[in-house]
């Protein structure tokens, strides 16, 4: 059975070597070989590796710019939104190759793989959505400035503007929007556990489903399932991705005469929307 | 409270030093990316989009300018016809008035020729008149002489042309 931790192949001193970071690591030279390949053939006559790249570009802005509303911003989270789609799509898709789960040491009863979907390990998953959060408050920090930002989730300043009033009706409203703000705090935290929870659930389970159908009928039996998971894959992937986009536009919007939930209940609804259209 | 939390967490499989270098290998990638896709590729694009744009613009603008330099020309050409015609209004006039001059002239010459003419007959008739008086003078001498044989010529001659001028003024 694939055990929820992902299996130490060797240390590397402190570092454990997991056949999750193997995997994680092949990917990450890939996508620098890929992007030094295609760095060197860039050209305003694109060839056939530039070409088939900027259509996929704009393809993945046609959605972009459904959930932004606006080129210049998509351009803007383009370089995490879309290297977050890429890596995790190709991280799925590389770990239904022949070999991964399949190749590996046998420790006494113990078979331990030298590969494994990056995903289905919770370090990733856990990075990307910390880059996903954080990256996204950053953002709003810098774009908004710190103390907008921020009173979004503590509201202080709206409090005080109450209380100043000395109208009770709008004192007790300031009180509602203060509790609000500190769950709105805890959700920046649920977000980061939900992100990463859901992909490496997923793409956890099915490793798992297709060890087990492997494992029951070695042939032909794990095809459906392995097309199934490509197309999870490419769910997953977008789910992430659109989902990093919306706390990036939604964090980097000034806070109108909406409330922030509302805006954020609008953005996810879109993203959830162009998912299911997925 | 913590070794349970810690429990999970490693039941989990997190570990801070895997979860250091995954981070760090994502981070790479973004950077990666960032650095020799993105940026250029999206730098590209724009400048292609722009010439795209500015070419667009370019040949609309040419199409005006064509459509302005038709209407130009129709308008030169029009000019043009309208002054060639006045030219030729103006030549055909010219040409209207020297040929009446022309034919004025000749009509004169020609008138003046006649005059010539008919003074050079007149004058020639005139001789010929008196040549003829004095043709006839000297045949009436001639034949006086035959006739009255021995007679003084003078005499005779003054006989004819007192003859003649009776004709003559007959």
């Amino acid at each position: 059975m694939i055990p929820i931790a992902a299996e130490i192949l060797t240390h590397i001193g402190p570092l454990p070597i997991t056949n999750t970071y193997v995997n994680s690591t092949i990917m990450t030279v890939i996508f620098i070989v890929f992007a030094f390949v295609l760095n060197r053939r860039l050209a305003e006559q694109p060839g056939k590796l530039q070409n088939a790249f900027e259509s996929l570009l704009n393809l993945i802005f046609v959605y972009f710019d459904q959930v932004t509303g606006n080129r210049e911003r998509s351009k803007r989270f383009l370089p995490i939104v879309g290297t977050m789609f890429l890596f995790i799509l190709c991280s799925n898709w590389f770990g239904l190759l022949p070999g991964t789960g399949t190749i590996g040491i046998r420790h006494g009863t113990e078979f331990i793989p030298f590969l494994r979907s990056a995903n289905s390990d919770l370090n990733l998953t856990l990075a990307m959505a910390l880059i996903s959060v954080v990256g996204s408050n950053l953002l709003g920090m810098f774009t908004l400035g710190f103390f907008t930002h921020w009173n979004k989730f503590i509201q202080f300043g709206s409090l005080w503007r109450a209380i100043r009033t000395f109208n009770l009706m709008k004192i007790f409203v300031g009180f509602i929007e203060f509790g609000v703000g500190f769950i709105e705090l805890i959700s920046e935290f649920a977000k980061i556990i939900s992100l990463s929870l859901r992909l490496f659930g997923n793409i956890f389970a099915g490793e798992v489903l297709i060890t087990v159908i492997a494992s029951l009928i070695g042939f032909i039996a794990p095809i459906p399932f392995m097309f199934l998971e490509l197309i999870f894959g490419i769910i997953q992937a977008t789910v992430f991705a659109m989902l990093t986009l919306v706390y990036l536009t939604v964090m980097s919007a000034k806070p109108h005469g909406a409330t922030h939930e509302d805006e954020f209940g609008a953005a996810e609804a879109d993203a959830l929307k162009h998912h299911a259209m997925a | 409270m913590e070794p349970q939390s810690t429990n999970i967490l490693t039941s989990l499989g997190i570990n801070g030093w895997q979860f250091a270098a995954q981070f760090v290998n994502f981070s790479i990638v973004v950077f990666v990316m960032w650095k020799w896709v993105y940026v250029p590729l999206l730098k590209i694009m724009e400048s292609r989009s722009k010439q795209i744009s500015d070419g667009l613009t370019n040949a609309k603008q040419a199409k005006e300018r064509l459509s302005d330099a038709e209407i130009e020309k129709e308008r030169i050409l029009n000019d043009a016809r309208a002054e060639a015609h006045i030219l030729l209004e103006d030549i055909r006039s010219k040409a209207e008035s020297i040929r009446k001059e022309k034919l004025g002239q000749a009509k004169t010459e020609i008138e003046k020729h006649i005059a010539d003419a008919k003074m050079q007959i007149k004058n020639e008739r005139d001789a010929s008149a008196s040549a003829l008086q004095r043709d006839v003078a000297d045949l009436v001498v001639l034949a006086t002489e035959k006739v009255a044989g021995h007679m003084d010529p003078a005499h005779i001659r003054s006989l004819a042309t007192h003859a003649i001028d009776e004709i003559s003024s007959a």
